[in-house]
């Protein structure tokens, strides 16, 4: 009896163990929004794009694998074939974080397929889409990381069942660029012919248990070489 | 404890961490099917590849001011009231191959202009993104026009209160290319660096007295060959 509970003990303590050291574990990229908001935008012509979350939003589906409550009520999900791993939110943006509606557009995600919670990795390959009626439309392309999303907002929610209600802000963008941007992929009007690159940043002021999310989110863009 | 607890203790901590390691490497498994695409290879190299939806059954969501004849859904959608917005619309739908299944999924953009689409043939701007889990994302951008879909369809079941029924089939697209096709604006993933054409095809077969579109549509892109 004594060694099967040794062994449960050590079973157990192991897992801890591991566990643990990855909560702890001190991944370089989680310093990234420091060093990238530093920087960004030093050189070049800046502009952002502000939406409220969920204030701005106005449908909200995925394929089944995401967080999230869908909305309105009755929207589909994004069920069948290949779908189980995608997101998609249509929103309005503003023209600043108290300013007014200027634009629609998407967010659209597919899970990144090198995830990995040893690694610090949940990361989405994301890509919006900024119709600005008047000007024409800008796409942009990102990989994100949500780790410490996950690490501080959604893990302590899931084991508390209570809701998030404090601040959590942050540059959520990792890549694909080396230096931690996204990147203008194209555009129309007077967006076309446009480059550069951009990052995502979230403030987070509250989450429920359900997936309903409040705050704010900054699209903010550097226009010329995307480097 | 004796030595042989112990060594039991010790032996099932390292299993433990060992196999928690593995897990979490492996964890969480967010790899997206790679479905073959089904497409045409021309002399030159162009590809030609169709992403179909059918409605009702693809569809997902569709928005804008509340205005149009096409009614917004699913009810209680929220609606681009904003002035800036007001000539705004998004359509989310699912897409298929040529064969049917399920290939991903599709976001529409339109921009329409000032006047009654009812009653003037009017051009305007609409943006596709086509998002393909396991190969990336796709821009697309072309000039529409209304042409008959007011006076032949539309209309038709606001005088007489009753749903059109039929099957008329129509290139929607006019430009904004001199030869009438619309462009590939670029992409991710398989579609990064992309250029070529596209054309949408509208097969309709019935507009309900409550504003629903239905029939199949069709997004035919030819990705010219890389340089």
């Amino acid at each position: 009896m004594k060694r099967i509970v040794s062994a449960l003990a050590g079973l157990v303590a192991g897992v801890v163990l591991v566990l643990a050291g990855l909560y702890m574990w001190p991944f370089a990229f989680q310093q990234r929004s420091e060093q990238v908001l530093d920087s960004f935008g030093s050189d070049g012509e800046t502009e952002s794009f502000f939406l409220r979350v969920l204030g701005d939003s106005v449908i909200g589906t995925h394929g089944g694998n995401f967080p999230f409550k869908q909305f309105p009520d009755g929207v589909p999900l994004l069920e069948g074939g290949n779908l189980a791993h995608t997101f998609a939110l249509v929103t309005k943006f503003r023209d600043g974080p108290d300013g007014e509606i200027i634009a629609f557009g998407t967010e659209l995600e597919i899970l990144h397929e090198d995830n990995s919670f040893l690694r610090g990795r949940l990361m989405t390959h994301t890509f919006w889409t900024i119709v600005v009626p008047g000007r024409g439309t800008i796409h942009l392309y990102q990989t994100e990381n949500n780790w410490r999303l996950f690490k501080q907002v959604m893990l302590p929610m899931a084991l508390s069942g209570r809701s998030f209600s404090s601040e959590f802000y942050g540059v959520n963008t990792i890549g694909p660029l080396a230096d931690h941007r996204g990147l203008v992929v194209g555009g129309t009007g007077e967006f076309a012919h446009r480059s550069g690159t951009f990052i995502e940043i979230g403030m987070l002021t509250g989450a429920d248990p359900d997936g309903t999310l409040r705050g704010a989110m900054e699209l903010r863009l550097n226009y010329g070489p995307a480097r | 404890m004796n030595r042989l607890n112990w060594t039991i203790f010790n032996f099932f901590a390292a299993f433990g961490a060992v196999a928690t390691l593995l897990l979490l490497d492996a964890a969480p498994d967010t790899d997206s099917p790679y479905i073959e695409p089904i497409r045409s290879v021309s002399p030159d190299g162009t590809l030609t590849e169709s992403f179909i939806f059918r409605s009702p059954e693809d569809g997902i969501a569709v928005t804008h001011s509340g205005d149009l004849p096409m009614a917004a859904w699913p009810p209680g959608v929220g609606l681009f009231s904003e002035a800036a917005i007001e000539k705004g619309l998004v359509i989310v739908v699912r897409v298929r191959n040529t064969e049917g299944a399920i290939v991903g999924f599709a976001v529409e953009y339109e921009v329409h202009p000032p006047g009654d689409m009812l009653t003037e043939d009017l051009r305007w701007d609409t943006d596709w993104v086509v998002v393909l889990p396991g190969r990336g994302m796709l821009a697309l951008h072309q000039w529409e026009h209304s042409g008959e879909l007011g006076p032949k369809v539309i209309r038709h079941t606001q005088t007489t209160g009753k749903d059109w029924t039929g099957d008329w089939t129509v290139q929607t697209t006019v430009g904004p290319r001199e030869d009438g096709r619309g462009i590939i604006v670029g992409g991710t993933g398989e579609f990064a660096g992309a250029t070529g054409t596209f054309v949408e095809i509208d097969r309709v077969t019935r507009f309900t007295t409550d504003g629903a579109l239905m029939g199949e549509f069709e997004l035919r892109v030819a990705r010219a060959p890389p340089r």
